[in-house]
């Protein structure tokens, strides 16, 4: 059986691959299997990295996803958290002053060991992305909601060390989250120059850039593509309506392609995806694309129909 | 089609050169990946297959050779990141290394470190002193065993340097270049107790095989440091050629020592690998200075990380004088002499406060991440890159061919932030102070490495080689009075090219004190069996290791060298000895003649003392087998018009002499035919180098696509 790691290498290749890559953007989900809070597990990476390895090989996932949460970025700025029925919520803006070292603080230091033990023990079969939140988003929390898109330049040095703290773990991609901050603003020259420097510290080590946008204007994307990035994954819209596979292919043109976002906790609507998938795949020759979740994969999720969703990909092939 | 693959790591950029079958050259640079090195190398290696317009399996399979100088070891070395190793010395000598020499707390530094007597210190032992153990043995200095080593004694002191958790050993006993017994004993011992099937076998090195030559502190340092860069530098080497493996590549790695030669990673020594870039784009400038029918030759190398300089002189490359130096200990390794400071394009322009803020630039460089600001990778110091680029030499949108875009606006913020505005002048003359500083230092520092070593720079050709050396060999030259000045098409990856010129070499030393004219008797020696008898054990040294390379022994070539000396006194003269085996008394009297010759050439002839008879110290016997360097073939010249294709749109770059920013012609490099001849102010653009033609120099591109810089 072809690898995981081998799938994700030849769509970041541009090459045609034996079948789609699953690649679902976990969050919740290793609390849920190794049955402890979410915010337990976060605050040992001996515990996460193993929880995560675990749950990546349960349910044959081709790729692992690490440090895809919002909060982690904005706590080691400096940001308020405040835990939520175990969700992690963030008290933008920030009170008193940005640390200087985000990469050593908090659960971002604790998701850098995680990133790195994992990579270290998956990398031979699965494809290894890491996740952080985006300037623009991470502007917005550090100096509140109106004042973030115009500071964005005040966090580039922020974001800089942590995504060059993630590209020395060796993941294949860096994928950068951004919610409304982004989404619904206007793209600027600032916001492209940040994105530009991002990419060339990547590039420097090897690593495709990742963009993952939710709370977007469906009619709006194209605009994105402006920021030129390896990748594109489309989270939950403004409007709440899923990504049509016409808005990707616009949005990613220019890239290696996209992330087609599967809603998980919907059966009927994910095997539709996944039909309409397969129609992709056979019309782009098995390239450009492959699979994960819409949004993060929560502790909510049902097992069991996550287990047939992974088995329905796995059946797609020339 | 076959192609030949030379490969050259610096601190900001790896070199390739590269040439096939058909004598075409194409060259690549890709940013150094320190992270993993292997990265930078493969990404080079697709680009030159790209360049050949060939697949990259097919461009690795039909490779010939893969030559590579590498600096893999020496960031072990600054961090500290080698192997926890055991040294076994004699008993009484466990010190030695920790109390090394009079001023070795020195080794290393530059001169403006070395006087800044406060700060100095000694650099942390590479071996801590609980895992330096002594037997009891003894080897007088004629090789008699005075004091046999115990069985029992060895195992006990291994066992405790196993129990505090030693990878490997290294064994450094007195004398034991004149009788090696008993490290070798040590050895069986080692190998017997840890055997090689089993996982805790652990590498032995004996200070005898690295090093045989005098001089404890040296000869213990020399094997200390290989044996501490060889477990780091196997591991990496490794990786590196399974990667070629993967990709089609079927030969051994070769890899340039720093003695001028090369040879098959399995059969290199770690400390042999040190600075080899350097040392192999000496051995590029002799060979083309050969092509030219130059004698006289002054190599410079101005990167991202360093400048470095070397001498031809005669037509020869000169080998260290004095010890060579390697991170911060003092080795005696015969390497070539290059000398490195630190200037380059990477260079960081600093404001020196304890100095009434004089503005300094380097030693410390921006590498290649986040390197110059401009390359929009998070830097935020000032280089002599970003000032280059604001006083308009580099074309932002052109640099490495277009592969990497610079962004002008940072490098100006920065220098405005960080150099103008604590110095309250304008940008663009902060720019064009950075310039004219770092110029400054390479020149004085050429031009000394050239006087003091007496000869008369004027009397040479400058060779300006490395990625920035184009750009500001009109800025250094001046110091040194050169009116010419070859920069190469190739010059921006000199030290690669250099790596395609050195021939299968290596070199097999021996200390053997031998009085060849006896001051009691103020005759020469007749004792030629002993002097042959030298020069028969290496020599079968080298017919057996370069045999196993698979050479045959007509293939090889032999050159005796001797360090020799007055009697009583100290200092050696290195002098190429005109026989390889001595036939009589004539025979010696004729090299004490030529090293009267040497000695009077360096310490003038009123310094000669033959009466206090002449001794010969060290053999080294240099074995090589000559390769096939490429073929530069001479064009026929065209008129000294740049054709209309080479014409680029003019810009506005910075020239103090014309009193400001001036219009200036632009030419792309590529397009200009051999003959072609412009006056400066301009600017050339190539695909991995920028020339700047300043005012009151000429550029012209001779018969070899070179080109030549002349003062008018």
């Amino acid at each position: 059986m072809v690898s995981g790691r081998l799938l994700f290498t030849k769509f970041l290749k541009g090459e045609p691959m034996s079948r789609p890559a699953f690649v679902p953007l976990t969050r919740g989900l290793p609390a849920r299997i190794d049955g402890t809070p979410f915010e337990t597990l976060t605050s040992d990476p001996t515990l996460w990295a193993n929880s995560l390895i675990k749950t990546t090989e349960l349910f044959g996932f081709d790729g692992v996803v690490v440090g895809f949460h919002f909060s982690f970025m904005a706590e080691a700025c400096g940001c308020q958290i405040v835990w939520d029925q175990d969700r992690p919520v963030v008290l933008p803006p920030l009170s008193g002053q940005v640390h200087e070292a985000p990469e050593l603080q908090g659960r971002m230091k604790n998701a850098l060991e995680v990133t790195s033990r994992v990579f270290q023990v998956c990398r031979a079969e699965r494809a290894c992305i890491a996740a952080m939140t985006g300037p623009v988003t991470l502007a917005s929390q550090v100096f509140g909601y109106d004042q973030g898109p115009t500071r964005v330049g005040e966090v580039k040095q922020l974001a800089l060390r942590v995504a060059e703290a993630f590209c020395q773990t060796r993941p294949d991609v860096l994928m950068f989250m951004e919610g409304r901050p982004l989404a619904l603003a206007e793209l600027t020259p600032a916001h492209r120059r940040i994105y530009q420097t991002l990419k060339n510290v990547l590039s420097y080590y090897n690593v495709s850039a990742g963009l993952y946008l939710q709370g977007y204007q469906p009619n709006q994307l194209k605009a994105f593509s402006a920021l030129k990035m390896d990748l594109y994954v489309l989270g939950p819209s403004a409007d709440g309506s899923l990504p049509t596979i016409p808005h990707m292919l616009g949005l990613g043109s220019e890239s290696l392609g996209f992330g087609l976002g599967l809603p998980l906790d919907d059966f009927v609507t994910s095997k539709q995806l996944i039909e309409e998938g397969r129609e992709l795949y056979r019309s782009t020759g098995g390239r450009r694309f492959f699979f994960t979740s819409h949004g993060p994969v929560t502790r909510d999720i049902d097992l069991e129909t996550l287990h047939k969703l992974v088995d329905e990909i796995h059946r797609i092939g020339p | 089609m076959g192609f030949g693959i030379a490969i050259d790591i610096g601190g900001t950029f790896t070199d390739f050169f590269a040439v096939g079958d058909d004598q075409k050259l194409r060259v690549t640079k890709t940013p150094t990946t320190h992270y993993d090195l292997s990265v930078g190398f493969m990404k080079g290696i697709r680009d030159l297959a790209n360049r050949f317009d060939v697949s990259v399996t097919d461009f690795l399979a039909n490779t010939e050779a893969v030559r590579y100088c590498t600096t893999l070891g020496t960031n072990a070395l600054i961090e500290r990141t080698g192997p926890k190793i055991g040294l076994i010395t004699t008993a009484g000598f466990e010190d030695t290394i920790f109390l090394g020499r009079g001023r070795s707390w020195a080794d290393g530094l530059s001169t403006q470190e070395n006087k800044d007597l406060a700060r100095i210190r000694k650099p942390a032992p590479l071996i801590p002193r609980d895992m330096v153990v002594g037997v009891r043995e003894r080897v007088d200095s004629f090789g008699q065993v005075v004091c046999p080593l115990r069985r029992e004694d060895v195992l006990e002191k291994l066992q405790i340097l196993v129990d505090r958790g030693a990878m490997g050993f290294v064994v450094c006993l007195l004398w034991s270049f004149a009788n090696p017994a008993h490290e070798r004993m040590i050895k069986s011992i080692i190998e017997e107790e840890y055997p090689e099937d089993y996982l805790g076998s652990m590498p032995v090195i004996l200070s005898h095989e690295v090093s045989p030559k005098s001089g404890e502190y040296t000869r213990f340092i020399t094997a200390i440091v290989n044996a501490y860069l060889h477990g780091v530098m196997a591991d990496e080497l490794n990786k590196l050629v399974n990667e070629l493996r993967d990709g089609g590549y079927a030969r051994p790695l070769v890899l340039v020592h720093n003695t001028g030669g090369m040879k098959k990673v399995s059969r290199s020594r770690a400390v042999l690998t040190h600075n080899a870039g350097p040392v192999a784009g000496l051995h590029g400038a002799l060979t083309l200075g050969k092509l030219y029918g130059l004698d006289n030759v002054i190599f410079t190398d101005m990167g991202g990380t360093s400048f470095d300089i070397g001498v031809i002189d005669g037509g020869q490359i000169r080998t260290y004088g004095f010890i060579p130096v390697i991170d911060r200990w003092r080795t005696n390794v015969s390497a070539i002499e290059v000398r490195s400071i630190g200037a380059g394009g990477g260079s960081i322009a600093w404001i020196n406060e304890l100095l009434g803020k004089s503005l300094e630039v380097g030693p410390q460089s921006a590498g290649s991440m986040p390197g110059p600001a401009c390359y929009d990778q998070g830097g935020t110091e000032p280089t002599v890159t970003d000032a280059d680029l604001v006083l308009g030499y580099l074309n932002p949108d052109n640099y490495l061919g277009g592969n990497m875009l610079l962004d002008p606006e940072l490098s100006r913020q920065v220098i405005e932030q960080k150099i103008a505005r604590p110095l309250g002048i304008g940008v663009v003359e902060a720019a064009d102070r950075i310039r004219r500083v770092v110029d400054a230092r390479m020149g004085q520092e050429v031009f000394k490495e050239v006087v003091l070593k007496g000869h008369d720079p004027r009397d040479f050709v400058l060779f300006a080689g490395g990625g920035a050396g184009a750009t500001h060999a009109c800025g250094f030259a001046p110091y040194l009075e050169v009116r010419k000045v070859i920069v190469p098409s190739f010059s921006p990856v000199f030290g690669a090219f250099g790596a395609c010129t050195v021939n299968v070499q290596q070199v097999w030393e021996k200390s053997r004190t031998m009085k060849i004219f006896q001051w009691a008797t103020q005759a020469y020696s007749d004792d030629v069996a002993g002097f042959n008898a030298v020069v028969k054990e290496l020599k079968d040294l080298a017919v057996r290791d370069l045999m196993l390379e698979g050479f045959s022994s007509e293939q090889i070539q032999f050159r005796l060298e001797l360090d020799m000396r007055y009697g009583t006194q100290y200092n050696l003269t290195k002098v190429v000895s005109p026989f390889l085996e001595a036939k009589g008394a004539q025979d010696f009297k004729e090299l004490c003649e030529k090293f009267t010759a040497a000695y009077s050439a360096t310490y003038s002839p009123e310094a000669t003392f033959p009466v206090g008879g002449i001794n010969v110290e060290c053999f080294y016997l240099t074995a090589m087998v000559q390769t096939q360097p490429p073929t530069l073939n001479a064009a026929r010249p065209a008129g000294t018009e740049p054709p209309k294709a080479a014409v680029r749109e003019p810009r506005q770059a910075y020239w103090a002499a014309l009193g400001g920013f001036k219009e200036t012609p632009v030419f792309a490099f590529e397009a200009l035919e051999p003959g072609n001849s412009l006056q400066g102010p301009a600017i050339i653009e190539a695909l991995d180098t920028t020339y700047v033609v300043d005012p009151g120099w000429k550029f012209s591109l001779d018969q070899y696509h070179n080109g030549v810089l002349e003062r008018l």
